[in-house]
């Protein structure tokens, strides 16, 4: 499946459509994990993530390695999520303006709610890791060099975020049952 | 305990609109295009100053031949056909080529 990303990147710098496309569907899920790590809040995770694949596309020439355009590109999402969560913190008086919702929660979305109250609790770098492992499929190598760490830590790190999430989700569950 | 958690109620490329995301992304993406990098934008900058130099000073050159006054026969060339003719067109020429102002 990566054998062929340097082609596909090569083709995308000519500004060939279709590579533009399919590196999208190869790489949003991880792009997304990497940007809900740094946010905690999935629709601006998916906002911020669409956005960087934008400017990587924008920057490709700028890609030395195509064969480590995963990275390069994780990179880039959290650098724009970082300055998402900024700007956010900037406009956070203006919070009180916003209108919650009275919908009742549809069970997709009391699920999609409990998992992002769960990693919540999380550290920054146990959400990337158990994001990246669980939700994108990501193996411990390639964690371990995307994130720079051991893969020793690499396997901690996701022990501990998942007993932390599964602690947090069953007091979800316990707090709900009547 | 230590199974993968199920987050597919958060993966965004499940969703129904992603096929339309994608194919946003890559429309506008493909508008944007690739941008150069540091080095292909200076290379393209010095081209532009090596074209841009021998254009100007061509078009100097052109410019000056254009304004070049007609060519004066030279001064012995005059004296000659004034000698043959001594008429006051040819003292006028020799004159002229001479540079002396006829103060007859």
């Amino acid at each position: 499946m990566t054998a062929d990303l340097p082609l596909l990147v090569e083709r995308a710098r000519d500004g060939d459509s279709s590579a533009f496309a399919e590196l999208t569907r190869r790489h949003f899920r991880a792009v997304f994990a990497t940007t809900l790590a740094v946010l905690g809040n999935a629709a601006d995770a998916e906002d911020v993530a669409q956005e960087a694949m934008l400017v990587a596309f924008e920057r490709l020439n700028s890609c030395r390695e195509p064969a480590r355009f995963s990275g390069w590109l994780r990179q880039i999402a959290r650098n724009l999520a970082l300055n998402h969560l900024t700007a956010r913190k900037r406009r956070r008086d203006d919070s009180s303006q916003e209108i919650p919702s009275r919908e009742p929660p549809s069970p997709v979305a009391g699920t999609r709610q409990r998992l992002l109250a769960a990693l919540a609790k999380l550290s920054e770098r146990e959400r990337e890791v158990v994001l990246l492992h669980d939700l994108h499929g990501w193996t411990h190598p390639e964690l371990a060099e995307a994130l720079g760490i051991s893969e020793v830590m690499s396997r901690q790190l996701l022990f501990v975020a998942r007993k932390q999430m599964r602690g947090a989700l069953s007091d979800f569950a316990v707090e709900e049952s009547p | 305990m230590n199974e993968p958690i199920d987050f597919s109620s958060l993966d965004p490329t499940t969703d129904a609109g992603f096929d339309q995301r994608v194919a946003e992304i890559a429309r506008r993406a493909s508008v944007k295009g690739v941008r150069p990098t540091l080095m292909t934008q200076v290379a393209m900058l010095w081209r532009f100053a090596v074209v841009g130099t021998a254009g100007a000073a061509i078009a100097c050159w052109a410019a000056a031949a254009i304004r070049q006054p007609p060519i004066q026969p030279s001064a012995s060339d005059a004296l000659l056909a004034w000698a043959a003719h001594d008429d006051d067109a040819s003292r006028a020429t020799l004159l002229g080529s001479l540079e002396v102002r006829d103060e007859r």
